[in-house]
């Protein structure tokens, strides 16, 4: 049961820390998160038959990044003077990344026809990490990780329904962004 | 059919694995080691949660305590009030005590006998 439970986790473990770097925006954060879930699982749900691991594993990662979230947005509650000095900030280096990148595409837009591939791969990276936590975590587990919706719907504890919904409005705002960043 | 957008975002993501730091994937393996680490190392009498375990032995102590406390407790013994004893010593079955009030009342009788 070890080797194979060795195995998953060594299938899953580089997904796993790229979702939750997506979520957290932080290496450090993301790694703590992984092993959390990773002792979790095999704490609890080691002697549970192999074909349930994979929807359990990424539930517990779900519910490890959704706490996240939750302390993270209590910390800035008690320290939003922070909060509003950084927002502020990084307002402002992002906008000016944005102007910087723009002006960086139109130089080589006026000698090439297209974006290159690893410009709009970050774009896409971009973009699906700045989605609401919800629907960003519902479009990775489906469209990523290939879950169902019905599977997608057990790891995140809630309906079907809400999770057809999360993945398409997540669609439609990472369809407007990247047109945005593109153009 | 699958969505334009959907799999570029597949291509973007899984080309962002592989252009993860080798610190990272490291790191991972560490991690994944750990956990598992965890796993065999852990005690046979490990299946029962600890939860358990302490809730259990609290509530046998509360019950010990309890028992205790029941059986400890002797019951109240049923004698009669000190007034009834005196008034109605045949209820009380003490034959000396009788035999000095007799002879009180005797006395007391004779006594009264003595002035008239």
């Amino acid at each position: 049961m070890t080797s194979s439970l060795a195995l998953f986790l060594a299938s899953v473990d580089k997904k796993a820390y790229k979702m939750a770097n997506i979520a957290t925006e932080n290496s450090q954060d993301a790694l703590d998160i992984v092993q959390d879930t990773m002792e979790k699982m095999v704490r609890h749900y080691s002697e549970k038959p192999s074909s349930e691991w994979p929807a359990l594993f990424y539930r517990i990662l779900h519910n490890a990044i959704m706490d996240f979230h939750r302390k993270k947005k209590l910390r800035n509650l008690f320290f939003f003077w922070q909060q509003h000095q950084q927002t502020a900030d990084e307002l402002e280096s992002s906008n000016n990344d944005i102007v910087d990148t723009r002006f960086t595409d139109h130089i080589q837009q006026s000698h090439e026809a297209l974006l290159t591939k690893n410009e709009h791969i970050d774009h896409m990276l971009t973009v699906i990490t700045n989605l609401p936590p919800k629907q960003q975590q519902c479009f990775l587990l489906r469209c990523w990780q290939g879950f169902s919706v019905a599977k997608t719907a057990q790891i995140m504890q809630c309906s079907q329904g809400t999770i057809k919904t999360h993945y398409s409005r997540a669609v439609a705002k990472i369809t407007v962004q990247l047109e945005r960043l593109d153009a | 059919m699958p969505n334009s957008i959907e799999s570029q975002a597949k291509v973007s993501l899984d080309n962002s694995l592989e252009q993860l730091d080798t610190s990272i994937e490291h790191q991972l393996a560490a991690i994944r080691h750990q956990a598992l680490h965890q796993a065999t190392n852990r005690e046979p009498s490990s299946w029962l949660p600890r939860n358990t375990v302490v809730s259990a032995f609290s509530l046998a102590a509360v019950a010990l305590l309890i028992a205790s406390y029941l059986f400890n407790i002797e019951p109240i013994k049923q004698s009669p009030p000190l007034v009834m004893q005196y008034q109605q010593p045949e209820l009380h079955e003490d034959p000396e005590l009788i035999a000095q009030l007799e002879f009180l009342y005797w006395l007391a009788e004779e006594h009264e006998q003595a002035l008239l």
